[in-house]
């Protein structure tokens, strides 16, 4: 919603032909376009301890001359013969990288990731080139060859995959929350989930028992998070899972659940 | 807090009011008050370095109590209104939409909070001969700023521009924009894109 306020203020100081792109970001990627990060941005994740995935698209050769440190090395059997080694978790950021930015091998690699539906996917703008001109630590010798991606979980997260276990086969000690609307509940509940709305919780806390851990979701994570904070305030057990929940309209009782 | 006590909380309020309220409410307007902000509020605007204002989500109206609720980011604040508030954007308190933004210009009397001025957010439709679509974009991008006479700049906080952006975008964050004018947009007939991270 920044990009029409910035629009307004370029109108302001007299400029005439000014255009909005509000569609942005989400609609360029997902038209199949290409993603673009710059120097900053691998720092930023190294400075946050936020794990990624690095990935060199150049030969052996010029990788053992140098590479950017903690970089893989696509096989020569090429991306998909590790494919397996990518995480579950489809918001990890994945960084691609070539000899002096976006070139051919550097934009099939980023196209088939995208593919397989990894959502931070980015080419690094300036290349090999770039970083190492910027005077960036360079590592040298062969490049990793096993991409191995823990994701960091948020404070009182539980993974996705967990939180299914737990869904499944709920054992005796936990109950799972639906912190979402009325209207929501509506579409469609998941199995031994108990619903209160975010709005209500602090009201109903005693129809929760306090000797169980408390599993919250609600349909993006959002508030789910709210109510794990609520829950921990009162001296709960409790974790919350950061996920993406959608019912099927057409086929009841259907949904899905994705990180 | 619980909806059930909303409503006597503001008769409570009210009654109060009443009690005291002889003199008309704006005469207390002029009283410098600290003001308080909803986190996605502050995004575009600095009501943290305003005063006398309470920004966030409209929760709850009730005419009878002509009290309202206010979420601002986990909290909730009970505020009084009556005919001398002052209503922009909006016909009236109850067709306000809940969940909106709103912007409260408050003082307070006796402990309680009043709205000197209510102002529902502008809904910010870009008229449709400014936009410009993703096809646009992509023939634009295919060319290059040179060769195309366009600036694409993005809007967002540095860091998200940082991890991942269009091709060819500089970074003007909404925030630094008019630091950032004189510098990126030198180029007075080129043709200027400005995009963020979509409708949210």
């Amino acid at each position: 919603m920044l990009s029409p306020l910035a629009a307004r203020k370029a109108e302001k100081l007299g400029f005439k032909n000014v255009k909005v792109y509000h569609a942005g970001l989400p609609d360029w990627k997902k038209a199949g376009n290409i993603v673009v990060s710059n120097i900053a941005g691998i720092e930023e994740l190294d400075k946050l301890e936020m794990p990624y995935i690095l990935l060199d698209v150049r030969s052996p050769d010029d990788i053992s001359k140098g590479h950017i440190p903690n970089a893989i090395a696509i096989p020569k059997e090429g991306l998909e013969s590790i494919k397996g080694q990518f995480p579950t978790y489809k918001a990890a950021p994945v960084i691609v990288y070539d000899q002096s930015g976006v070139g051919d091998s550097a934009k099939t690699t980023f196209k088939e990731i995208a593919g397989w539906d990894y959502k931070q996917v980015s080419i690094l703008s300036v290349g090999f080139h770039g970083w190492q001109t910027a005077g960036k630590t360079v590592a040298t010798g062969p490049a990793g060859t096993k991409i191995s991606y823990v994701r960091k979980l948020f404070p009182g997260e539980i993974e996705l995959k967990g939180f299914m276990v737990e869904l499944e086969k709920p054992s005796a000690n936990t109950i799972i929350l639906d912190v979402r609307m009325p209207s929501e509940v509506q579409d469609g509940v998941l199995p031994n989930t108990k619903q209160i709305p975010l709005d209500d919780l602090e009201a109903k806390l005693s129809d929760i028992p306090k000797d169980k851990l408390v599993l919250v979701h609600c349909a993006t994570g959002a508030r789910a998070e709210m109510a794990y904070n609520v829950l921990k305030n009162a001296g709960y057990n409790v974790k919350f899972v950061r996920a993406k929940l959608e019912f099927d309209k057409e086929k009841k009782g259907a949904y899905k659940f994705e990180e | 807090m619980p909806r059930r006590l909303i409503l006597p909380m503001c008769l409570a309020a009210l009654v109060a009011f009443l009690i005291a309220g002889i003199t008309p409410l704006t005469s207390y307007a002029s009283e410098k008050l600290p003001s308080k902000s909803d986190q996605s509020c502050l995004k575009c605007h600095d009501y943290d370095k305003q005063e006398n204002v309470l920004a966030g989500k409209l929760k709850e109206v009730s005419v009878k109590a002509n009290c309202l609720q206010l979420q601002i980011d986990k909290g909730m604040d009970v505020i009084l209104f009556d005919e001398s508030t002052v209503l922009k954007n909006a016909p009236s308190m109850p067709e306000i939409p809940k969940g909106e933004s709103v912007k409260i210009t408050y003082f307070k009397k006796d402990g309680k909070t009043f709205a000197k001025e209510v102002e529902v957010k502008k809904g910010l439709e870009v008229p449709k001969e400014q936009l410009i679509s993703t096809e646009e974009v992509e023939k634009l991008v295919a060319k290059g700023p040179k060769e195309g006479k366009y600036i694409l700049l993005d809007s967002r906080p540095p860091n998200m521009f940082n991890e991942g952006h269009i091709p060819t975008a500089a970074s003007m964050p909404f925030f630094a924009f008019d630091k950032l004018a004189e510098k990126l947009l030198s180029d007075k007939d080129a043709l200027q894109i400005y995009y963020c991270a979509g409708f949210s």
